[in-house]
This record gives C-alpha cells, structure tokens and sequence, in this order.
C-alpha cells in the first residue's frame, strides 16, 4: 500500500446561500483546490463527488465547470459521512495504486433542496419516525438520559456550543461568526426538551474539496504534504446490541481501527474536528474517540482543554454548531481545516505546532440501527 | 421466527417533549424509550405526561389508544403511560 498526501484543499464560505446551484458552490471550492494544489485539471485522474439534494450525477456538472471531464468520476451518498466516505474511497484509489491524483469533493445546498426549510425526514416505512421520532428528538433522548445518569448539567453541554460559536467568529469560512454565552443558549427556543436552538447545527449550504495523490507525487507540488494516516468507515451495528445509547459503540470502533491502522494513540492528537451536530455530542464523542476516561469529559470543557489555546482544540473551524452542516460537504470541509493546521494556514485559528489531526462524522437515521454511518481519518505532516 | 409475549409494563429509559410538527402529532407531545423486563428498549409515544411529570426509571404501562387519524379512519397502537399506583 502507497502513502497518499492532501496537496490541494479548498472551501466555499459557508450559509445562506440560495441564489447560488449546487454545482456552482462545488466548482468554486474544486477550483479552490486546483489552484491550492498548484496542479492544471488534465492531471486530474479520478474523482469522487459526495453530495444527497442536488439531483443525479452533480460531480460531472461540478467538473464540468473547471475543466475537469472524461475521467472517472463517481458520485456517493452517505448522509452526513458522504464526505468522509468520497475521501476514504479516493485515499483507497491511490493507496492501491490504480491513479496517482484525484480529486474528492463534498457539495451540499439546503436552502435549494427539496427539504429547504423543514427537518430531514424520516425514511418512508420508518416506524419510530411514523410514531414522532426526528434527528434531533433522538439526540434529545440521549441528551435527557446522559444528564440524569452521569449528572450532566445544562451549562457543561451549552459551554460546546460557546466554545464551537467563538471559534466560528475567527473562520471566516464559518456560517455564524456570532457570540453567544450559556444563558442564551440555554434560554434559546425549546425543540425537544432538553435541547434548545442553539444547541443545533443549523441548515446549511457550502461545498469543500482536497486533492489527493500518493506521496512521491505529492514531493513535486509541494513540500508541505499533508499525509492520511489512517482512513476508517463503518455502518452501524443492530441497535438491540447497542448497551448504553449515551456512548456510540460505532464512533468507539471506528476511532481504535483508525489508531491502529496510523500506529498512533488518542494521546498523539493536536487538533480534532468531530461531529457536534447537536452540542452534548461533542461531550461524548470525547469519550469514544480516546481523549479522555468516561466521566472526565465535563472536565475537558471546564477546564479549557479543548478550546483554542487549550492542549487539544476541538472544532476550531466552529464544528457543524458555528461553521455550519451542509450535510455532504461537512467530512471533506473538516479535512480542509485541518490541512489548514498542519500547514499553519488557519489564521487566528491557528494551533501551535499542531502535527497530527484527527476527523470524526457519524449520521444518517436507519430503524433498528445504532446510525448510518462513522468515519474517522487521522491526518499527519 | 417465533412470537413471543412481552410485559406491558417497564421502565422509563429516556424522554422527551417534542416542540416541533411531525407527520401525525401537533407539538407539544412527548415520545421516550421503555425498557422492559426481557431488556428490550421500546419506542413510544407517551401519553398523561402533563398530569404526571416523566422521569427517568418510573414505572411505565403500555395502552391501546388512537394515534392518529387516517381520513375517515382512526389508527390505533400502543402507547405507554405513566403507571399510577392505586
């Protein structure tokens, strides 16, 4: 197996932006990309293209744009981990050496979906959504029974969504550069009690991309290559085997594969960006991917160890809370951020020495499973 | 494949108010997880949750009540409730 780098990122600004197509939104970050990489698109060899709302084969009319067309290029829907599943599937293409460069992009509009304006809708034939159930009254669930068992205050998990808002107002890719304190979280609209407005990732439209290529390639366009060191993607196992919903036995999985597989620990992370679509996930995902033992998680956030200028920042880019969840664009645009760090490109941002990186997305409903699907990359320079 | 006989009644496992429109149920309504004795969770919608407070490990009894309707139709299931000691 081939080591492969990142030698190309680029990112929209993410938001509101419903006079913009989603393949117009996807050909800026690609061309972003292209540009950064400092490669032409005739050395472009493959391409995978992540994306659920805009309609049929969107990467060709992406590609299409900048250039790019004629090659092999394949689209892929994994909800929330569509993104980081593009870049698993085109890590795997060069690792195995079928090509020496491509290009993974992750594009997503909501405002121009067909569900601008409403939740995500449970899948048709789903029992519990026919019954009540939506995304965020299951993180509600886990959120009401997290705080009784582990006595959880209101204040720890809304401490995420300040510390996610703050690093958002230093991106200026980020959707909301706004802050905001734990009285005004807390006292934000109820959705589904105890979870409140602003402890959800809003809707979102925005794309990124990152061009790959193995690593003796990579020596000629720069000599900052950014290496995937590991590369992990899981379905979810049966909920009837899943103990305690409070922890995710997938994220747990996927993150100890990921470790393994880049030689490295939890202990050797700088920068982490995971999946806070809802503020009290960040708090647990804490525990699953190794940063701390179960119960010390309150600590990580009380303490300032995870907020800029703590040992290990969490989400500097404001995470899915600030920076915004266009759904398929989320997995590739946390790997942006964090070749950012590792190049020292992140501005304000900007994590001292930050060596190795880790990426975390998990989503997508399925009834009778724990979730869709988990992804967790581990990035190193 | 074998049918099997389970409990009505169970243990609150977690809960919570929903503020937001569904297909069937005009907010506020409440939806939680039942666990029951055979260590099964149970999705549910729940009902008598404004005259009994919900909390985490009460005890739970399952109900055959209307759900929705479906044009001239109703449609029933189950649903838990708060169980009250008589």
């Amino acid at each position: 197996m081939r080591e492969v780098a990142i030698i190309g990122v680029g990112s929209t600004v993410f938001g509101k932006l419903p006079e913009r197509l989603p393949y117009e939104l996807g050909a800026e970050a690609a061309w972003a990309a292209v540009r950064d990489a400092g490669i032409t698109p005739k050395d472009v060899q493959f391409a995978y293209c992540s994306n659920l709302y805009g309609g049929m084969v969107i990467g060709q009319a992406v590609l299409g744009e900048i250039g790019i067309a004629g090659i092999e290029l394949t689209n892929i829907e994994n909800a929330c981990a569509g993104g980081a599943t593009a870049l698993r599937k085109a890590w795997w293409d060069i690792a195995s050496g079928l090509y020496n460069m491509g290009i993974v992009i992750g594009v997503e509009s909501m405002t121009t979906s067909p569900i601008a304006g409403k939740l995500i809708p449970p899948a048709k034939g789903d029992i519990t959504g026919e019954l009540g159930m939506n995304m965020v009254a299951r993180f509600a669930l886990l959120q009401r029974r997290y705080m009784d068992i582990f006595n959880v205050s209101l204040e720890h998990i809304a401490k995420v969504s300040v510390k996610n808002h703050h690093n958002g107002c230093l991106n200026p890719y980020s959707q909301y550069k706004k802050e905001f304190t734990i009285e005004e979280i807390i006292s934000s609209r109820p959705i589904c009690e105890p979870i409140t407005l602003l402890q959800c990732c809003p809707a979102t439209d925005g794309a990124a991309a990152v061009v790959l290529a193995s690593r003796d390639l990579a020596k000629r366009y720069t000599n900052k290559p950014v290496i995937i060191a590991a590369s992990v993607l899981k379905s979810g196992d049966y909920a009837f085997r899943w103990e305690d919903i409070t922890f995710s036995d997938m994220t747990y999985q996927c993150a100890n594969d990921a470790y393994e597989m880049a030689g490295l620990g939890p202990e050797d992370v700088d920068v982490c960006e995971l999946h806070d679509a809802f503020a009290v996930n960040e708090l647990q995902h804490y525990v699953e991917l190794g940063f701390c033992e179960r119960g010390e998680e309150v600590r990580l956030i009380e303490d300032g160890v995870t907020e800029l200028g703590g040992k290990l920042p969490v989400n500097t880019s404001g995470g899915l809370l600030a920076k915004g969840h266009p759904v398929s664009a989320t997995g590739v645009a946390q790997i942006v951020e964090l070749v950012w760090q590792l190049r020292g490109q992140a501005g304000k941002r900007q994590v001292d020495h930050a060596k190795v990186c880790l990426a975390h997305v998990i989503g997508g409903e399925v009834a009778g499973l724990e979730s869709g699907a988990v992804a967790v990359h581990i990035l190193k320079r | 494949m074998e049918k099997v006989h389970l409990s009505e009644q169970g243990k609150l496992y977690s809960f919570t108010i929903v503020h937001m429109p569904s297909e069937h149920f005009n907010p506020p309504y409440a939806i939680g997880w039942i666990e029951i004795p055979e260590g099964i969770r149970i999705f549910s919608q729940i009902r008598g949750w404004q005259e009994h407070p919900l909390e985490i490990g009460m005890d739970m009894e399952l109900t055959i009540e209307k759900l929705w309707d479906e044009g001239e139709q109703e449609v029933t299931g189950y649903t838990f409730r708060p169980s009250v000691r008589r």
